[in-house]
């Protein structure tokens, strides 16, 4: 990160309402996704660009950590998407407050903090980031998807998160879980990925993840023939480690038989409301 | 409502934009107020703004605080002589700055002689300010915990003099801006550079 002083021009970061910035970058579908199901694909048209945003840590990351970012960004997204009022941890806060001493500002009772509908997006989304956890704790996840709108097939728009190039240490030799999403917000917040994107209707979000076929995985459901979508706005998020990695440390990368992951998706829809 | 239906069909106006830069301030500060933890969350209520949910506080003294502030800011902002607003966080224990936003401001001074009002609508700028209170929100992320909240809740009486009260050792970033046409707003955060990894 640069530090700046005085007047000078920002370093690396984006100009304000500028289209470009030195950590978005546009990329192509990888080659895991090229060859899924362990068979090459057939030749097809070209994938469109979509923009990515690259966050390398200097070390490695536990498997905390990796399940720490899919749920902080799963919860950013859908605030930053307009399918939250809030950010998650503040309106949790208004509404049990509101459910325990009724919601300060009157609304009718099918909106509003107190709202049966705000309870139950908030017992939804907590069970997610619930099973989130549970998977990270059973498998290697390479990459997480968040589908806005549509369907998962054929989503509005998808955030990807990309953890091939993590390399997964234990707690004790690992970087600081709460450093990392730090890092990785602060990146994402340079690159300014949400600014420009008109406001989202309320629309469902769909939440997929990669594990072992043989995780033992009950909640999220396997999805042997899942391809990734290319239409849609997508934004993919490309985490990975570099510098002094402890060689104990299992590389996600160095994990042989990517054929044995598959998708799987989250049996709800999130859904999310307006106040 | 007559006079904001007023304003979307005449344009925008220096005492226009004034209020309209003045009224972002207020909402702005209270949501960094709130965001950084700088005052107790259960003293903050919910607004509708910009198209978001805004929170705004409640205490009355800090409330007749920030309004003697924005009507001063709204003065100066029609006379096109503040350049730049910033609020200064810093430690109870030893007054060191720890967090600082600064609002740069540029006016268009010749709006002052203008008679027609400039073409510019509402709900544009509507939208820019909307970003930037998103970021404002957006950088609680990756700001460092400030330790600093809730003792001595002693509101400041008046404006006095002071220095830029600029952060040793300091990373920045800058929000996104917004423009009326006649006020442009361009935001930043420095906060002290500490352990990313």
């Amino acid at each position: 990160m640069a530090a700046l002083g005085g007047t000078e021009s920002p370093g690396v970061m984006a100009a304000p309402g500028s289209q470009a910035s030195p950590l978005l970058t546009a990329e192509t579908p990888s080659a895991l996704e090229r060859g899924r199901s362990g068979r090459r694909s057939r030749r097809s048209a070209p994938a469109a660009l979509s923009p990515a945003v690259s966050v390398v840590f200097p070390g490695a990351v536990s498997r905390e950590s990796c399940c720490r970012f899919a749920c902080e960004l799963l919860k950013h997204v859908l605030h930053q998407r307009h399918q939250l009022p809030l950010p998650y941890e503040q309106l949790a806060y208004f509404c049990r407050r509101a459910a325990q001493d009724g919601d300060v500002i009157k609304k009718p009772p099918s909106v509003g903090l107190a709202s049966k509908k705000c309870q139950q997006v908030l017992v939804e989304l907590e069970g997610v980031l619930q099973h989130l956890e549970a998977m990270f704790s059973l498998t290697l996840v390479p990459r997480v998807l968040i589908l806005l709108g549509g369907n998962a097939v054929s989503p509005k728009e998808l955030y990807e998160l990309n953890l091939e190039g993590i390399c997964v240490g234990s707690a004790e030799k690992s970087l600081k879980t709460t450093s990392c999403v730090r890092k990785l917000f602060h990146s994402l917040f340079i690159a300014d990925v949400f600014s420009e994107l008109k406001a989202l209707p309320i629309t469902g979000t769909v939440v997929m993840l990669q594990g072992h076929r043989n995780c033992g995985a009950e909640w999220f459901r396997p999805k042997l023939n899942y391809k990734v979508p290319t239409r849609g706005r997508k934004l993919t998020i490309n985490l990975s480690c570099d510098g002094d990695v402890d060689i104990s440390a299992s590389a996600q990368t160095v994990t042989s038989a990517w054929e044995d992951y598959i998708w799987f998706q989250a049996p709800v829809t999130l859904k999310g409301f307006h106040e | 409502m007559a006079a904001q239906l007023s304003r979307e069909q005449q344009g925008i106006t220096l005492r226009g934009s004034a209020e309209i830069v003045a009224e972002f301030f207020s909402y702005g500060i209270n949501s960094i107020l709130y965001q950084r933890g700088i005052y107790p969350p259960e003293t903050f209520t919910r607004v509708q703004k910009y198209g978001l949910t805004l929170l705004v506080t409640t205490d009355p003294e800090l409330k007749n605080y920030l309004n003697n502030v924005v009507e001063q800011m709204k003065e100066w902002l029609y006379k096109c002589t503040v350049q730049r607003l910033v609020v200064v966080i810093s430690s109870i224990e030893n007054n060191e700055v720890l967090e600082r936003w600064q609002f740069d401001i540029e006016c268009d001074k010749n709006a002052r002689g203008e008679s027609a009002p400039r073409e510019k609508s509402q709900k544009a700028i509507q939208d820019e300010i909307r970003s930037v209170i998103r970021q404002i929100t957006a950088t609680v992320t990756f700001l460092p915990l400030l330790e600093t909240a809730y003792k001595d809740l002693v509101v400041p009486e008046k404006w006095e003099e002071s220095g830029p009260q600029f952060i040793a050792n300091s990373e920045e970033v800058r929000l996104r801006s917004f423009t009326t046409t006649i006020h442009k707003v361009n935001s930043m955060v420095a906060y002290k550079k500490d352990s990313f990894p």
